[in-house]
């Protein structure tokens, strides 16, 4: 008996120093993300203040298409972008739910439609675990779909933060903005022959997203905002290589009952784009304005 | 079943409870056995008929070894469990890289051999297992160990599922005295292996893996990259293998001062080594010290001139290069090492006397970089899958055409990556430095071994990557 408390007190001793400790390391960097100026940080923090009047929601290539540093010097508007890279309809469904109950200021909203044929085929809710302390249906999201990390984070809260995206919290702690953040490279010189060894390609609709996107034009339009849908460039050379961007375009239009501004073939620069599927910040301010001009 | 997954956890949670429960020695060979053989089996259970087969011939031959007394038919059996266990090795590991060297070699001359490959399994771990088997029939015969005559026992000796599937190799000598007495655990085993556990997960989740998507990315499609970039990628895949299998080794010797085993230490501190033979006592000691005892002394080691001594290193580093795998990528790193091992030597008094004047210090520092560039170097053709890959990869790194850091993607990534790579050195340099401190800190305070291993958890919650990706020398 002597000899089996020998051992237990020493790990209950080092399961005290685990699991208090885990408990000051995780208020310290719930303290610093809401600090943060990432977007989802400030959309999640509780005294976040979002008074903007147009808003930009897609994945990585609205991201690169909606320039708002460029936008808010050139039209004198508050502009955000919510855009995230790989970010889908549903995941983003709830930041704008997030977002509108916290901004009645909102009047336009540009969506880039193309996160609804993203390749990626699952909605990754888990990706943003990060968050799930601040938003419930992230948590009941996560549970659905990703039981092992819903019960991970629940006996070990520090596993919430294991992710990129704390990094790029981290250092969007020493900045006043994440807003400026965009593609500032050119393509790189193997871009072109990898283009020509690709085969045909067929994008395919996500019909989850499909419903969602239908349900955030209606959310957003609730709310008096008007919504402008529109697919974002291609480089001109990856474009030849897509069969059905004309089909899918038409079925988006025919579920949402919306019109979709076209500006796949807009940008006919090489030298506009940061890879085969994103504009650099020189394409992303020719697309901004071109989205501007539409709702002036 | 691999470690880093959550079935492992579960069976080493039941098991281990089980474990303290049973206190007869018997009982605790066949808890081993019967875990050891769930664990291989989990991953594919038809592989376990080699284990036994490996078992039970190792256990008769070391019996009639040992029974003998006619030298040559000791040395008759000694040879049967040679050809049974390395022809086991052969058929499962190299049938189909000889028989492909082999057309290669016949197509290069002229000729159209009508030999056919056939698709075979390497089995998980099936070098280890079969290096521990062997030293058990080679050391009955040298006299230095006497056989096991409880089945069970053996049996539970060569299947020890802590390190059956990667090492540390723990030859009988050392392994089988252990399971003679029943094992008493103390709070020092807990203590050390929790501690061990926590450090082999911690090297592996968050340094090694964490590495990982960067160094596959660069190896597969280095033309993004540029040469500067190219020397980093490599010297961050000497730093993952390193962490992925010292972490591998950390865990399974944990795990048996757990059970109440004593597994020797497999890493030294490598990259800190001054020379290459330094290094080859520091790193995969298990396996090194194998082949100097059981591959380089019998071949005459350093007993006949230089040039048989030479030839000796040569062949004991092939075959080493060999031993982790058929492809002739492994055999140009085991020459590589044989080379830097030969230079060294045939340089020693050259070198000793330029160096003369040179403070002591300095030299060594000197050696120590040279021995992890030159190590660096041979790890281009141990991590590439062919030999046009690793010199795909040296050209690009020789070309010098970028000196700059600025394409590396993601950079988030990368950053990650960076203070990673910067944890590790100062880990590693702290422990170099005060080694023997930080033992008996360790040792005589708890509660700070508590805190550091904490602070590693809570690393490897933050940092981790659970992707359960595999150890790299599972397919060894």
């Amino acid at each position: 008996m002597y000899h089996k408390m020998k051992i237990l007190k020493p790990v209950l001793l080092s399961l005290v120093i685990f699991f208090v400790g885990q408990w000051i390391v995780v208020q310290v960097i719930d303290a610093v993300i809401s600090k943060s100026s990432f977007r989802y940080s400030q959309l999640f923090s509780d005294n976040a203040l979002l008074d903007h009047k147009v808003v930009c929601i897609g994945n990585s290539r609205g991201l690169n298409s909606f320039y708002t540093p460029y936008v808010n010097k050139t039209y004198d508007v508050d502009s955000y972008n919510l855009s995230f890279n790989g970010l889908r309809m549903p995941m983003m469904e709830i930041f704008i739910d997030e977002y509108i109950s916290k901004n009645s200021d909102l009047e336009h909203a540009f969506i880039e439609v193309t996160n609804i044929i993203d390749p990626d085929t699952l909605v990754r809710y888990s990706a943003f675990n990060i968050y799930s302390n601040k938003s419930k249906v992230i948590q009941d999201k996560i549970f659905e779909t990703d039981a092992q990390r819903y019960w991970t984070t629940k006996f070990f809260p520090l596993y919430r933060y294991n992710t990129e995206k704390l990094f790029r919290i981290l250092y969007y702690v020493l900045k006043p903005t994440d807003q400026d953040w965009i593609n500032r490279y050119r393509i790189p010189i193997t871009l072109e022959a990898e283009i020509e060894s690709l085969e045909q390609q067929y994008f395919q609709i996500h019909q989850e997203d499909l419903i969602s996107l239908s349900r955030v034009i209606k959310k957003l339009e609730n709310q008096d905002v008007k919504v402008v849908l529109f697919v974002a460039p291609y480089l001109p050379r990856y474009l030849d290589k897509v069969s059905n961007l004309d089909a899918v375009i038409t079925e988006i239009e025919t579920q949402t009952n919306k019109a979709i501004i076209d500006l796949s073939d807009f940008v006919q620069n090489t030298e506009l784009f940061a890879d085969r599927v994103h504009t650099n910040e020189g394409g992303a301010e020719i697309i901004s304005d071109t989205l501007m001009h539409l709702i002036r | 079943m691999i470690f880093n997954s959550i079935p492992f956890l579960i069976f080493f949670i039941v098991f281990y409870c089980i474990y303290l429960l049973v206190e007869s020695k018997n009982y605790r060979h066949k808890l081993i056995l019967v875990g050891s053989y769930f664990f291989y089996g989990w991953w594919d259970w038809r592989f376990l008929s080699l284990i036994l087969f490996s078992t039970i011939v190792d256990y008769i031959l070391g019996q009639k070894i040992d029974n003998e007394s006619s030298e040559s038919k000791r040395k008759y059996f000694l040879r049967l469990s040679l050809l049974s266990n390395i022809g086991l090795l052969f058929v499962f590991k190299y049938f189909n890289f000889f028989v492909d060297s082999f057309i290669d070699i016949g197509t290069a001359m002229g000729l159209s051999p009508s030999l056919h490959t056939v698709q075979i399994i390497l089995p998980v771990g099936i070098s280890f297992y079969t290096f521990q088997t062997l030293s058990y029939t080679i050391d009955i015969y040298w006299r230095k160990l006497k056989p096991e005559s409880d089945f069970i026992t053996f049996a539970s000796y060569v299947s020890f599922f802590p390190q059956l599937v990667a090492g540390p190799i723990v030859r009988a000598v050392d392994l089988l005295p252990q399971f003679s007495l029943l094992q008493k655990i103390t709070i020092e085993h807990i203590r050390i292996g929790l501690s061990l556990i926590v450090l082999g997960y911690f090297k592996k989740l968050v340094i090694a893996d964490s590495l990982a998507p960067l160094v596959d990315d660069a190896f597969a499609y280095p033309i993004n990259y540029t040469s500067l970039n190219m020397m980093l990628i490599v010297v961050m895949y000497s730093i993952q293998i390193y962490c992925d299998f010292s972490g591998y080794s950390d865990i399974a010797i944990g795990l048996g001062k757990l059970l109440g085993f004593d597994f020797p230490k497999n890493f030294n501190l490598p990259y800190f080594s001054r020379n290459f033979s330094e290094f080859w006592k520091r790193w995969h000691i298990s396996l090194s010290s194998w082949l100097r005892d059981y591959l380089y002394i019998p071949l005459g080691g350093n007993r006949n001139g230089s040039f048989f001594t030479h030839r000796n290193l040569m062949i004991t580093m092939l075959l080493g290069g060999l031993w982790h795998g058929a492809n002739w990528t492994f055999v140009v790193w085991g020459f590589l090492h044989g080379l830097y091992l030969i230079l060294q030597r045939w340089s020693k008094p050259m070198l000793s006397f330029i160096c003369r004047p040179i403070p002591k210090s300095l030299v060594g520092l000197l050696g120590v970089l040279l021995t992890f560039v030159c190590v660096n170097f041979a790890w281009i053709f141990f991590r590439s899958q062919s030999l046009s890959e690793a010199l795909m990869i040296i050209n690009k790194i020789g070309s010098l055409d970028s000196m700059s850091f600025s394409g590396l993607k993601p950079k988030f990534q990368l950053i990650q990556s960076m203070l990673i790579v910067l944890v590790f050195l100062s880990g590693e340099l702290i422990y170099y430095f005060w080694k023997e401190n930080i033992d008996r800190v360790f040792r005589d305070k708890i509660y700070i071994n508590a805190f550091v291993c904490s602070v590693m958890l809570w690393m490897i919650l933050l940092l981790g990557s659970f992707s359960n990706n595999n150890f790299i020398y599972f397919q060894f």
